[in-house]
């Protein structure tokens, strides 16, 4: 018996915990409410933003959704829960124009966290496609890292988070929902699902993601810096942001990006709804 | 951003550690103190966190640890008038020997055997298996729980662990069903 695991296994089977009264939820929610209640000196510094609804908005050419500027195409909802307080990284200090790619540990917990984010997004409208979605993009700019999760008839999940914000603040930004008619698309074709601008801890971060055809191997924006910002293009799908206000009228106006294909070729096309 | 409106995300932020630390700290608590006071304690110690929250952890395990750690404090200053404890020791549940089977038999007076060792452990040493098995803290966080190094914390386990099966190899085989009176603590290596 003097194993340290057989010991450890005799002594959880003896945890007092066991034998004590369960949690009272009553009494756990009444004690919150006191807590909450009671005046706090000035809190630190901090930078919450937004919201989490579904708002739908009728396109001239197709449903969408939009926030603050940023759209989905079709039936979808726009996700934005609360963060982030004064750590992580609001201000994209580490952001990059070029995407690393999420391995391990670090993208089992994007994507943990992504699904989690996003189930119940709609009422659970969903949650037959999100059980079934699987990852197509997980790529990571700095502190920030972007999950796509794609699953049957069109439906796409897309969360942007900064993965050094505290864990109980983590918020994320990005999208649920599915198109109302999914058409194949042509090898070179490029067709978003997200495209504009959103607000995180008060400043402005322009998104793309989409689907692309089987002879899309790269996609690349340049910014109004004349940055050039490399997309993630995998399984199908592509994804890429950047801060600032950049697509702030792509919905409508659309905006240029250069296509690579799998021959070497290049084509410039407008990323539109 | 207004005031208020911070004041909105600091308490969201509470409310989801609160939340998601609520269940584990009780039963920390429990395996402490006396059971009908835990919910007490526990009000107390997230009153405190709420306090403090600017300083929580940004990491979920680190932050678990911290508030484990304002609990122990608040607790090892309970007593006034009392020199402040050095450590918390953890109980056991009581293990008796009523209506066993057969089949049963050993593992029945492995408990109480175990019971009597860990009884007869210093509280710094129930302390550091109490942080590693039931609260199943890694070192690092065991340590910030205890205010101490990662490396300190190694050894006071593995010497928590030594005395434990020193005292189980040393017990008298018992012939009764009541455990051991615990009259005095072994001293802390």
């Amino acid at each position: 018996m003097t194993s340290d695991q057989n010991l450890d296994t005799l002594l959880r089977s003896m945890d007092a915990a066991e034998q004590s009264p369960p949690s009272n939820p009553a009494r756990a929610q009444a004690d919150l409410n006191r807590i909450l209640s009671c005046r706090l000196a000035p809190a630190a510094s901090s930078s919450g933003w937004g919201f989490s609804r579904e708002l739908a908005k009728a396109n001239r050419r197709r449903r969408a959704v939009t926030l603050g500027g940023l759209a989905a195409a079709a039936t979808a909802a726009l996700l934005v829960m609360p963060a982030i307080s004064g750590e992580g990284d609001p201000a994209f200090a580490t952001w990059t124009a070029v995407p690393g790619t999420l391995i391990g540990s670090e993208r089992d917990n994007a994507v943990s966290d992504c699904r989690r984010s996003t189930q119940r997004v709609g009422g659970g409208m969903y949650s037959a496609e999100h059980s079934a979605a699987e990852v197509a993009i997980a790529e990571r700019r700095g502190a920030w890292v972007t999950v796509l999760l794609s699953g049957p008839d069109g439906f796409e999940a897309t969360c942007t988070t900064d993965a050094t914000a505290p864990w109980f603040e983590k918020g994320s930004f990005g999208s649920v929902g599915k198109p109302n008619n999914v058409a194949a698309l042509s090898a070179r074709a490029i067709a978003p699902t997200q495209l504009g601008t959103g607000t995180i801890a008060d400043k402005p971060i322009s998104l793309a993601s989409g689907r692309v055809g089987a002879d899309v191997a790269a996609i690349t924006y340049t910014s109004a810096s004349k940055e050039e910002v490399t997309a993630t293009v995998a399984k199908g799908h592509f994804a890429f942001w950047l801060p600032g206000n950049d697509l702030q009228n792509a919905s409508d106006q659309g905006v240029p990006v250069k296509v690579t294909y799998k021959n070497g070729s290049t084509e410039k096309q407008i990323l539109d709804f | 951003m207004s005031h208020l409106s911070r004041a909105h995300d600091r308490a969201d932020a509470f409310r989801s550690l609160y939340e998601s630390s609520y269940a584990d700290l009780l039963k920390f608590v429990q395996r402490r103190t006396e059971p009908a006071n835990a919910e007490d304690v526990v009000a107390e110690a997230f009153l405190v966190v709420w306090r403090r929250f600017s300083e929580v952890p940004a990491d979920e395990n680190n932050a678990r640890a911290w508030v484990f750690g304002i609990t122990r404090n608040l607790m090892l200053n309970a007593q006034r008038g009392e020199q402040r404890r050095q450590a918390l020791g953890v109980r056991l549940a009581e293990t008796t020997p009523e209506c066993f089977s057969t089949s049963h038999a050993d593992l029945v007076s492995s408990r109480i055997d175990l019971g009597r060792a860990w009884a007869l452990l210093s509280e710094v040493h129930q302390e550091a298996l109490g942080l590693a098995v039931f609260e199943n803290l890694a070192a690092p966080q065991a340590a910030k729980v205890l205010g101490i190094s990662p490396v300190a914390f190694r050894l006071r386990l593995t010497r928590a662990r030594r005395a434990l099966r020193l005292l189980l190899d040393h017990l008298p085989h018992h012939a009764s069903d009541i455990p051991a009176a615990t009259p005095e603590k072994a001293s802390t290596l």
